[in-house]
């Protein structure tokens, strides 16, 4: 599944050679499309030439739809491609900024590049202004970091933040642009216009690719608005996919992951008294609204395991992918990571889990204990394979009556 | 000198172009963010890397510490850029070395402008992480929201003030 580099299907050197290929097509199209010109490039602001537009909204279109589509059919997972973040406030005064700037330029920074190539020298007085603006910006950074990192909305689309789904925005983003295509192909805006000519493509040519940009459009907003498809979620569970270990989630912690958000979805007053480090409170309610980066790692955990699984079928229809739930919920985490035990007659593998698990303890601030007496280690404690398989619910039913006097002990020491 | 191509067909290839970017390397095209990471090289080693890592502004585009900065995605990329524009131009008869401006400045005019313009995107592309290929159209294909905050507000401000710039481009 795509993309390569995340599957590491692609080496370092497939990387680079891919970087150039890319840049060299993109390269190319800006050339071939006339964008090399800053006078070309200017008409627009006069709508005395629009290519800067339709170049524009026409590979946005062709790649928004490419996306939703290749995504919809399993090839990429959209989630793994990088979403820029937002910083609204920033982004609003870079955008004044670079507008006024690309007004006086004639050429963006990738044009002008393309500018250049070609000999011209507006070209290069443009990329050498922008280099010194960037190190402008570089050495009074401590001056503009107020604005820089306000307003930060992180990783968020269009469709997160109006309640809608993606198929649903793509469809009008869609008709919105072909909308304004057709007014600009009018009689009284084409008058306006005095492009240097540009071969005019087959009209036929032309009417098909509007039509498949609308049915694909369509067909996006339709198979968003339609019932959520539950078979894969249903594979999911069947292949146990859906849960992680407390010491795989106290590794993430440890880790540092920044994409991870561990939801405690216990009562607010069990969530006072204790909680996994990180974890923020929630509820069945607000996650079934409140929107989440869309490529969160989302681990869930409530008092047993009920309620952090429905949590978990919930966020995965709302379309969040890596989801994950503790199965024993806060019961697995004290035992497993805050006090994990070791048989007097442990074997070797559960020897060497339990030095991994110690130094978690250890960070967590809870106490393992060492020459615990096997009938005090539940079955499948430390085998994370036969985890799933070998708990029988009887032990974890036996085990979960002590997990009220294990939050007391670490209450005490002041976890 | 060969005709441009139709722009509506050259902006589906920059489409395919994208969305083969985010299929291969789970990212889109750039441009600024390529400046940023020269110029970011160019100051860590004048003063030395410390500073420069310690510093949101730069760190993020010393990833590979000081390490070339070819081997950098975008860099890459941006070499690509300037490779297949000069490809383009030359197969199509526009290679030349000239200054193009509006018929109403001078070339030194013109070039001042082109230089000012540059600082302001510069500075611009900073403050929006990214310019109208990293943010308008990588991040517009994937509906983020900052990137429609900075096309909104980019383009509503080349419009506004197009009258105060006319002899530019007369």
């Amino acid at each position: 599944m795509m993309p390569l580099t995340e599957s590491g299907a692609l080496g370092a050197t497939g990387a680079s050679i891919a970087a150039l290929a890319i840049g060299f097509a993109f390269g190319w199209c800006l050339e071939r499309a006339g964008l090399g010109s800053a006078p070309k490039l200017a008409g627009q602001f006069y709508l005395r030439d629009l290519t800067v537009f339709k170049v524009m909204f026409s590979a946005l279109l062709t790649a928004m739809l490419g996306a939703f589509w290749l995504d919809r059919f399993g090839l990429l997972d959209l989630t793994l491609v990088y979403l820029p973040e937002t910083f609204a406030a920033s982004q609003a005064v870079g955008g004044i900024l670079f507008g006024a700037g690309f007004l006086v330029a004639g050429l963006c920074p990738g044009t002008s590049c393309v500018a250049a190539a070609a000999g011209r020298l507006d070209g290069f007085a443009v990329i050498g202004g922008m280099l010194f603006g960037i190190l402008l910006f570089n050495v009074s950074y401590s001056q503009m970091e107020g604005l820089y990192t306000a307003t930060a909305w992180g990783p968020i689309t269009i469709a997160e933040v109006l309640g809608t789904s993606h198929g649903v925005m793509v469809a009008a983003v869609t008709s919105a642009a072909l909308g304004a295509f057709a007014i600009i192909g009018r009689p009284f805006m084409a008058a306006r216009q005095h492009a240097a000519p540009a071969r005019a493509v087959d009209p036929a040519l032309s009417r098909s690719l509007v039509t498949v940009a609308a049915a694909l459009a369509l067909a996006a907003a339709a198979v968003d608005l339609q019932a959520v498809d539950a078979r894969p979620i249903a594979t999911e569970i069947e292949q146990e996919r859906d849960h992680i270990t407390a010491p795989d989630l106290a590794e993430l912690i440890i880790g540092g992951d920044r994409a991870l958000q561990v939801f405690d979805l216990r009562s607010r007053v069990e969530f006072d008294r204790m909680h996994i480090p990180g974890a923020r409170h929630a509820s069945l309610e607000t996650l079934s609204r409140d929107p989440l980066p869309r490529d969160a790692t989302v681990v869930l955990y409530s008092e047993g395991g009920a309620h952090a699984a429905q949590a978990w079928v919930l966020l995965r229809m709302r379309g969040y992918r890596r989801v994950f739930f503790l199965r024993e919920g806060l019961f697995e985490w004290v035992a497993r990571v805050m006090e994990p035990r070791l048989a007097t007659d442990a074997t070797a593998l559960e020897r060497a889990d339990f030095i991994r698990a110690v130094e978690m303890s250890r960070f967590f601030g809870g106490s393992a204990r060492e020459g615990v007496p096997r009938s005090e280690v539940p079955v499948g404690y430390w085998n994370s394979a036969a985890h799933g398989a070998a708990h029988g619910t009887q032990d974890v039913a036996a085990a979960r009556g002590s997990t009220d006097r294990m939050v007391a002990r670490i209450r005490r020491r002041g976890c | 000198m060969k005709r441009y191509t139709d722009p509506y067909l050259a902006g589906v290839g920059i489409g395919l172009v994208l969305l083969a970017a985010y299929a291969i390397a789970g990212r889109g095209l750039g441009a600024s963010g390529a400046f940023a990471t020269v110029v970011a090289t160019g100051m860590a080693v004048v003063e030395g890397p410390h500073t420069v890592a310690a510093s949101p502004a730069t760190a993020p585009y010393l990833t590979n510490g000081l390490a070339s900065p070819l081997q950098d995605w975008l860099v890459l990329e941006l070499l690509g850029v300037i490779l297949g524009g000069l490809a383009s131009a030359w197969f199509a008869g526009r290679t030349r070395v000239a200054i193009e401006r509006g018929q109403g400045i001078s070339t030194s005019q013109r070039l001042i402008a082109a230089v000012a313009g540059g600082v302001l995107m510069g500075l611009g592309a900073k403050f929006a992480r990214g310019c109208t290929s990293g943010q308008a159209l990588t991040g517009g294909a994937l509906l983020s929201v900052g990137s429609w905050i900075f096309i909104a507000s980019c383009f509503a401000t080349s419009y506004l003030l197009s009258p105060l710039a006319r002899r530019l481009w007369r």
